[in-house]
């Protein structure tokens, strides 16, 4: 499965490579912001995409609302600091299937993976 | 005289061959009555084929003679000689040119040091699968000539290569020879082949370098001091090994001995012969057969000892599996330790283990104290602490992770240790004194010699018993001081 990792973290990214590694999804491509994963989004054209909130040049939540309005339904996870019920609230609204709070440890990312994956398979 | 001079003729001559054809014309000739119609006449009448190039000769004759008359001879005609074919021949890709080759240009060393490192040279032609080592030309059938009578003059072929290609190498339809396998590039008797064993036929010393060698390797003479014979496979050496390296993945066969001075070294990962190994360190992770003695040697055997009718004076040696030797220690009394029912290399993989467990936890004590210290700042986290508070929890995964692998390699170690462990001594004539028998926790020293036959083995509640030739089990106490060690 392709799943695209957008974050503006390197070691990050490598954490949740590594994770759904041990998953088996080894089919990965990254983006250090939202504005990189839209210009990569077309060729890559990702089953999954995980998204920080808190990113330079376009943040997670603007990548969401874009993403959502090319009509594109992509299962997308929301991986952030941000916990303030307001904000989930937020990002659900823009769009966002799952959401996994900072800090979080490798199980609590792989049980949203296959949560969203498996609802996203039932759709 | 006068009938000659009044009946002058135009003479054509051919050689013996037919190669060339002249025209000869007397100096009487009349130039008038001398054309390309006549002379034409006398040159088809010797069966010559004219062609454009003879008549434009014979134009130029004519000519030359009506402007001088004189006794003229001129060439009109030369045959088109047959050019004869090439042999057949086999041209070398430079690297691999075994007349070319030239082994101070194979060290390993950088091109720009000046200093050269004679271990390290080359001195026999390694040649990867896959690898384009020459060309074969095949001859050519040469092109046919034609006589000045348009008789065909044959063309020699040229001769084939007399070149054996053994199937270790194929030739592709362009004639490129192509290493079939890996090995050494030979080229004996004008057969080409890649040898998977490479033959020394002499010492291995400054004239060979030394041998890395992917296959076996068989040196008819010895190995001299600090060289290194290294192969993926079995080992043969014939001589005598002096303080070198010896390393293979196969078998090692020495019909010789080592004698190291304490430099030697021989790690093998089958079973060793050899007539002695004299100061000798390594391993041999299959059995060790010393038809006669091993001295001071700090060795370490994987499967079983045999030195039937040899002995063991002085050093270390360690074994795994059964034990069959005539003498242990020496009359002088030199301190000769043998450790038995030891499983030397998959010990020292749980020693690392441990090792690499004990660091583990370390880190996971650090990590789990961080966090500690993180959340003890108390009120919200800042984003950039909750991330490094999502890295530390993985980085602690991943630790109990790599622990968790650990401790289940080190348990099935443990157990397979268990398995293999033996102890089964038999001695044909004696133990010296100072001998020192490491059992498991139990230093047996021999403060007096005991003589054989006898067999040193555990009992059925792993207790540590002898039997000397058909007498009753006893305890090995009785006759060796039992000191204890730690776990």
């Amino acid at each position: 499965m392709r799943i695209m990792l957008v974050d503006d973290s390197k070691t990050m990214r490598n954490i949740q490579r590594n994770i759904l590694g041990q998953l088996g999804y080894s089919e990965l491509e990254e983006a250090c912001d939202g504005q990189d994963a839209l210009s990569k989004l077309s060729a890559f054209n990702p089953e999954l995409m995980l998204v920080d909130w808190n990113m330079p040049t376009m943040d997670g939540l603007t990548f969401v609302k874009n993403v959502r309005q090319q009509g594109i339904k992509t299962p997308i996870i929301m991986v952030t600091t941000e916990s303030e019920k307001a904000r989930v609230i937020e990002a659900i609204k823009a769009g966002v299937n799952n959401y996994v709070v900072k800090p979080f440890t490798p199980e609590q990312l792989s049980e949203r993976v296959t949560e969203t994956m498996a609802k996203a398979a039932a759709a | 005289m006068s009938e000659a001079s009044n009946d002058p003729r135009v003479e054509i001559q051919i050689n013996a061959d037919r190669t060339v054809a002249s025209v000869v014309i007397p100096a009487n000739f009349d130039p008038t009555t001398l054309n390309l119609a006549l002379m034409e006449q006398y040159v088809r009448d010797t069966g010559i084929v004219i062609n454009p190039d003879i008549q434009k000769r014979m134009t130029e004759v004519i000519d030359d003679f009506q402007a001088q008359p004189r006794m003229l001879k001129a060439v009109i005609a030369e045959a088109t000689k047959a050019v004869n074919g090439e042999g057949g021949r086999l041209e070398w890709v430079e690297a691999y040119d075994p007349e070319d080759f030239d082994a101070m240009k194979s060290t390993k060393a950088e091109p720009d040091d000046e200093a050269v490192n004679y271990y390290d040279i080359v001195s026999y032609i390694q040649v990867e699968q896959g690898a384009h080592v020459a060309t074969l030309f095949p001859p050519t059938d040469g092109i046919d000539g034609l006589d000045v009578c348009g008789k065909v003059i044959c063309a020699t072929p040229g001769k084939n290569y007399d070149i054996t290609i053994d199937s270790s190498l194929d030739v592709d339809p362009s004639g490129q020879v192509i290493a079939a396998m890996t090995g050494v590039l030979q080229y004996l008797n004008r057969t080409l082949k890649i040898s998977q064993q490479l033959e020394i036929g002499e010492y291995v010393d400054f004239s060979t370098g030394n041998i890395d060698f992917e296959g076996s390797v068989h040196a008819k003479e010895g190995v001299r001091d600090c060289f290194v014979v290294k192969a993926t496979e079995n080992i043969t050496i014939d001589g005598l090994i002096e303080a070198a390296t010896i390393m293979c993945g196969g078998d090692f066969r020495c019909r010789c001995g080592m004698a190291a001075r304490d430099r030697g070294h021989l790690i093998v990962d089958g079973n060793v012969n050899t007539n002695f190994l004299n100061n000798v360190r390594g391993r041999v992770k299959g059995d060790l057969n010393v038809k006669n003695e091993l001295i001071n040697c700090d060795f370490a055997v994987g499967g079983d000892l045999n030195l039937g009718q040899g002995s063991i004076v002085g050093g270390r040696t360690i074994v795994t599996g059964s034990v069959k030797i005539e003498k242990l220690g020496s009359d002088q009394n030199i301190e000769t330790t043998l450790v038995l029912g030891a499983v030397p290399i998959l010990a020292a993989r749980l020693i690392k283990l441990k090792s690499i467990i004990a660091e583990e936890h370390e880190n996971l004590e650090n990590i789990l104290a961080s966090v500690k210290e993180l959340k003890a700042s108390g009120g919200m986290l800042r984003p950039a602490q909750q991330e490094r508070l999502t890295e530390l929890s993985f980085e602690e995964s991943q630790i109990r992770q790599k622990l968790s692998a650990c401790e289940l390699k080190s348990f099935e170690i443990r157990k397979e240790m268990l398995e293999m462990q033996t102890l089964d001594l038999q001695v044909g004539k004696i133990i010296n004194t100072n001998v020192h028998l490491i059992i498991g926790t139990h230093e047996m020293v021999f403060r007096k010699p005991l003589r054989g036959p006898l067999k040193i083995f555990w009992n059925e509640h792993q207790q540590i018993r002898y039997r000397q030739a058909d007498g009753e089990e006893q305890r090995l106490e009785e006759v060796a001081e039992d000191i204890q060690l730690a776990a």
